[in-house]
């Protein structure tokens, strides 16, 4: 992470029953940048889940009523793009690691130091902006295939229309009516004007691909070997 | 011309084979046609073809499969490859792959026998 100064502003929750965990978590969180709202149960996290939107839940696992993991299973439920990290003791380990399959994306050990929850935190934020784009990504590259296949689509027609025209424009019958003659030039000309919007399209299409193809790019080795080339 | 060509056409779209086919029976080129890259190679077991012209985008075998095809069991035999997408990269990949001429839709009949006269006289 460079400096705090460069984090925007990203929203977090953070849900825990115990007053210094939340003032400490806070605190950290703050200081670096971050929007940090928190509360001291799951029932008072999913009321204020349901008004405001966040990019990361920071939950306790046990705590009194509603636990950790109900809470993660109204998360997804309610804004599934929301990332929730666990906070847990040695004790729930295991059920740390079922909360993984639930759809938890990390789990963070008490006490947990404040390098490894910034890490973990800034990590979690990192994987919701990949997702993004990769979304993104599929909707370019799914319009794109479109593209191509219209094209040929429209092409292979116009085509055949071209072709036959230059058909009639030889035919005998037809080589001397200077009527005939100028309606086939008009249709030859307009077909060459469908192409153009054609290719114009297939460049656009092209154009946006790249763009995303290139952020992806870039992401990914981001993510992958935390260097870039 | 002087005598009569054999030319292959291999073309998914049956109106575009057949309106090819009648372009170039006018001038006097006597042709075949196939649907697919399999369709051609069992036609051209049984004919003597002089040239191919055959779409890249095809079900079952496409025209870069048959070109290779072609390229390996016909040495010599002159290939023209069309296609209705992305014409620049198309064009790229079908000239390194051998392709002896390529173009893109829609392109006129005129050229299409222009570009084959040539490619015959070419062995001559």
């Amino acid at each position: 992470m460079n400096g705090d100064q460069t984090v925007d502003r990203k929203r977090i929750l953070i849900v825990d029953d115990e007053e210094i965990v939340r003032y400490s978590l806070v605190n950290i969180l703050r200081s670096h940048g971050y929007e940090v709202v928190d509360v001291a149960s799951a029932e008072a996290g999913l009321k204020i889940l349901y008004e405001q939107e966040f990019h990361l839940v920071l939950t306790d696992l046990v705590m009194e009523g509603m636990d950790g993991l109900e809470l993660l299973e109204n998360v997804k439920v309610l804004s599934p793009r929301t990332m929730v990290i666990l906070i847990t003791g040695y004790g729930s380990l295991k059920t740390a690691v079922t909360a993984l399959r639930l759809g938890v994306y990390d789990y963070l050990i008490k006490p947990c130091d404040e390098d490894e929850l910034l890490l973990r935190v800034r990590r979690a934020l990192e994987m919701l902006h990949y997702g993004e784009e990769q979304q993104r990504l599929q909707d370019v590259s799914a319009i794109a295939k479109t593209a191509v296949t219209l094209s040929d689509q429209i092409n292979t027609p116009l085509n055949i229309i071209l072709g036959n025209i230059e058909i009639l424009q030889l035919s005998p019958l037809l080589e001397h009516n200077e009527n005939v003659q100028k309606s086939l030039k008009t249709m030859e000309n307009q077909i060459f004007k469908i192409r153009e919007v054609m290719e114009k399209l297939a460049k656009l299409t092209k154009a946006e691909t790249k763009k995303y193809a290139s952020l992806s790019d870039y992401e990914m080795i981001d993510l992958s070997s935390g260097k870039i080339e | 011309m002087s005598k009569a060509r054999n030319v292959l056409v291999v073309e998914d779209e049956q109106e575009l084979t057949e309106t090819m086919a009648e372009f170039l029976r006018m001038f006097g080129y006597k042709v075949y046609t196939a649907g697919n890259g399999y369709e051609a190679l069992d036609l051209m077991k049984t004919t003597d073809i002089q040239v191919v012209v055959s779409d890249i985008q095809m079900r079952g075998m496409d025209g870069l499969t048959l070109m290779g095809e072609i390229k390996s069991r016909y040495p010599g035999l002159p290939v023209i490859l069309i296609t209705g997408v992305s014409p620049k990269e198309a064009k790229q990949i079908a000239l390194e792959k051998g392709a002896d001429a390529f173009m893109t839709k829609p392109f006129h009949m005129k050229k299409l026998k222009h570009v084959i006269e040539s490619l015959c006289t070419k062995d001559e």
